[in-house]
């Protein structure tokens, strides 16, 4: 029984995005088929009335045609924040499904939109519904094409601006490459820094992707394939050619995504995420095994971590980021703050942004980018703020709640001999706990 | 879990490295005060900070033709051939004090007009940032063998670059009061990495209120950290370093000249160094100030009355404890451009980052070279440049 409950409590607080009242017992039942059960489609969570980001893009459009950027830029926010993103975080905090958000995050993060690049932060939340939920448990190729043409990555990245420089439209006016969309794809969404390209391949790839735009007129916000960009003849990326054809920059793509240094890459990159900054090495290497038998399905290489002895260890080895902080704070007390999007700024402070990040390379996934003194001193503040709003909750029941076998004996004794009966005490001692800071 | 901070041993076991060269960083105990030490303040203006017009080169013939009415019409005096941004009047004094230096034309290894790289590259100290976290400021602070309290302070939200790696940057505007740190030393009894995290965030939050109070309020939020980063290099027990950042200066469309858009954002770097002057008091005499930026921008004006990315920026070094003297770097001039469009180099950054270590901290040439700035040998350390 025991057993079955820290197991319960190891597949909230690893793989969920901590225990919400009775989430661990839920758990306990079945660990693993709690957390694969998620995986199933029907869970994915639904936005009514949310907007296409082809909407959003000409709504932008149409407010810029009489306000300044800066005033486009705040009413904008405030729509996209109390429309989208403040109920996407409330969702978090809330959701029975907590893997598939925890799974979605880690998505997001790989795509990670650059903030300040034109717009593209204000739109990240479609960008995620578009080009990356229908995919989480899908092919891997189609969320990275579906990444790689949005509009959202293609802003983020400088596409809409490279044109080939013997293409109709760069000699006409002269203009030429940016190779920005095609360096991340390789360094950061396929291959990995390390994964066996070089500048030729770069380049090669830039010109490949010549053509990927977006649109004007009608087609203001949408993608468009544009063969008077696109760079004529055929390209050749690592060691393979490929002859002009509509489809050919996609088709790339697609093959970069099922490559051996794309499965290390992100094999290394989910087993660090999901259970140690120095990820186990046969974790690694079944997730690897698990994308390439598979030709990159992402719910077998879910189901692959999830089944792993590796994912199921005691010890907790990653250091919560802010945003997995806020959240569990939140699923733990049961209760949410008066006004949603003090949850995005309290991250912000932290130093993380929940729906886009600095720079495309995303937030860090390590405990040295978030185990500050401010960052203890932040979370410490939103703990004992938040405990004071917090319904009045047994100091014992909530240690329980939160992290039930997980707690450690001198966490209890300080809780039970430094709170007495000052209830939002108890509650923050929980919440700064090592075994709550921790996952 | 591996969490960033130095032990003890660590600390003690680098300044023992260093042998007699940092002589002022003697094994003192635990937070014993050091007001004679030297201060860094490293404030990196983001964005790619038109250097054309924060120190216009009026000596140069070409300056008015190329840039049209983006030229600075009326500035202030800096020296026979360059001037300063009518709106940089505290920096003015300084400069006519003997205070600052100027490098008109200074640029990072790569050129590559990528905000994202060229602030990889200067923050980290690396040709290569991804081959290590850390950034060259905080491998510095690691070398300099102090054991203050609150060794380095940075009063941004976020985690920047340049501050990661061992040593724990404190934040005074996100401390922990004594009772909360008092509760948080308890749970973290067995936990040694996240008590040394309590105990900086105390400490900076006690080095906060001893000397930030009656900041006044009303100035803008960078004014007011630049108030609280000089009180606290004036305090005896406060750090050595302190890193500021600036943004708004990719100025892309409607820069303006003497007045504007880029004039607003200068009027609020002469408010930064200006405060920090103040603040600091007796403390300056022993304070350098480095000011640099990702890249300069576009001689000649765009389409939409602004600038695009450039190549070589303008960087300043300046406070009580610089050496007089001429200009840092050479003046490419603007008779031929970068690709015809930008500013040539005419100083590594390295150099001047090195030389500050070297002269005003006693940081070793080889450990620069080897630890700080691997791969830096193209970029020789500039002397004459602190007293140490």
């Amino acid at each position: 029984m025991t057993d079955k409950r820290l197991l319960g409590a190891i597949a909230t607080t690893r793989f969920g995005l901590g225990a919400r009242a009775g989430e661990i017992d839920e758990a306990a039942g079945d660990p693993i088929g709690w957390v694969l059960a998620q995986t199933d489609g029907a869970t994915a969570p639904r936005w009514p009335g949310a907007l296409h980001s082809s909407e959003l893009l000409n709504e932008a459009r149409r407010i810029g045609e009489t306000e300044p950027v800066a005033r486009l830029r705040h009413e904008w926010f405030a729509v996209t924040l109390r429309g989208e993103q403040a109920p996407q975080a409330v969702h978090a905090c809330t959701t029975a499904a907590p893997f598939r958000e925890r799974w979605a995050m880690f998505w997001r993060n790989h795509f990670a939109l650059k903030l300040g690049a034109s717009f593209v932060d204000l739109i990240g939340t479609a960008f995620a519904r578009e080009a990356l939920d229908p995919h989480l448990f899908g092919r891997f190729e189609d969320m990275a094409a579906a990444a790689a043409r949005h509009p959202a990555m293609l802003m983020s990245l400088d596409q809409v601006g490279s044109v080939g420089p013997n293409s109709t439209l760069g000699r006409a006016h002269n203009r030429g490459l940016n190779e920005n969309l095609a360096r991340e794809t390789l360094e950061l969404h396929t291959l990995g820094v390390k994964g066996g390209y070089d500048q030729a391949d770069v380049t090669e790839l830039a010109k490949a992707l010549t053509g990927w735009s977006l649109g004007e007129g009608v087609m203001h916000g949408r993608f468009v394939n544009d063969p008077a960009r696109r760079e004529p003849g055929p390209r050749r990326i690592l060691n393979q050619s490929w002859p002009e054809t509509d489809d050919r920059a996609e088709q790339i793509v697609r093959t970069l995504a099922r490559k051996p240094a794309t499965a290390e890459h992100l094999a290394v990159k989910l087993a660090r995420h999901f259970v140690a900054d120095e990820p186990p090495a046969d974790l690694v290497k079944r997730l690897r095994t698990s994308f390439l038998s598979t030709g990159g399905d992402l719910g077998a290489v879910a189901k692959a971590l999830v089944t792993a002895p590796e994912s199921w260890v005691r010890e907790q080895r990653k250091f919560k980021t802010p945003v997995e902080f806020v959240t569990s704070v939140h699923r733990a007390a049961g209760t949410l703050p008066e006004e949603p999007a003090t949850m995005l700024g309290a991250v912000r402070d932290m130093g993380q942004l929940w729906f886009c990040a600095r720079t495309p390379d995303g937030h860090s996934d390590g405990a040295a980018a978030w185990a500050t003194p401010q960052g203890v001193a932040l979370r410490a503040h939103y703990a004992w703020t938040h405990a004071h709003k917090s319904a009045a909750l047994d100091s014992r029941e909530f240690t329980q709640t939160a992290l039930g076998p997980l707690a450690q004996g001198g966490t209890k004794a300080t809780v039970a001999s430094r709170a007495g009966g000052d209830r939002p005490n108890a509650f923050a001692l929980v919440a700064m706990s090592p075994e709550f800071q921790r996952r | 879990m591996n969490l960033p901070h130095p032990t003890r041993r660590s600390v003690l076991a680098g300044g023992l490295a260093l042998g007699g060269a940092a002589c002022w960083a003697s094994p003192m105990g635990w937070g014993v005060p050091q007001p004679e030490r030297p201060r860094l303040v490293v404030l990196a203006l983001e964005g790619g900070a038109d250097g054309l017009s924060l120190a216009p080169p009026v000596g140069d013939g070409a300056y008015h033709g190329l840039r049209g009415k983006l030229a600075v019409r009326d500035p202030l005096r800096f020296d026979a051939d360059f001037g300063l941004h009518p709106e940089l009047k505290q920096l003015a004094g300084m400069a006519e004090a003997g205070e600052v230096r100027l490098a008109p034309a200074a640029a990072s290894p790569s050129l590559s007009r990528s905000h994202f790289w060229e602030q990889d590259v200067l923050q980290s100290g690396l040709a290569d940032p991804k081959a290590m976290q850390s950034g060259w400021l905080n491998r510095a602070v690691a070398h300099m063998g102090t054991e203050a309290r609150v060794q380095a302070v940075t009063l941004d939200a976020a985690a920047m670059r340049a501050t990661a790696g061992e040593v724990a940057f404190a934040s005074p505007s996100a401390g922990l009061d004594a009772n909360m740190a008092w509760r948080l030393k308890e749970l973290y009894r067995n936990e040694p990495e996240l008590l040394r995290l309590v105990e900086v965030s105390q400490a900076a939050q006690e080095l906060a209120s001893g000397g930030l109070a009656g900041v006044a309020s009303g100035e803008p939020g960078e004014v007011i950290n630049a108030r609280k980063a000089g009180r606290l290099l004036a305090s005896p027990d406060g750090p050595s370093t302190v890193y500021l950042t600036l943004g708004g200066f990719d100025t892309h469309e409607n820069q303006g000249a003497d007045g504007g858009q880029l004039a607003g954002r200068l009027r609020l770097v002469d408010a930064v160094l200006g405060a920090l002057k103040t603040e600091s008091g007796p403390a300056w005499a022993q304070t350098a100030v480095i000011v640099f930026t990702e890249f300069g921008r576009t001689v000649r004006p765009n389409g939409d009355g602004g600038t695009d990315h450039g190549a070589a920026g303008t960087a300043l070094l300046l406070g009580g404890a610089v050496k007089a003297g001429g200009l840092l770097g050479d003046w490419p001039t603007l008779a031929r451009l970068h690709d015809g469009r930008d500013l040539r180099p005419g100083l590594d950054l390295r150099s001047l980052f090195k030389g500050v270590l070297h002269e005003h901290w006693g940081l070793p040439k080889r450990l620069l070279e080897t630890e700080i700035f691997p791969d830096s040998a193209s970029a020789p350390l500039l002397t004459g440049l602190a007293r140490s």
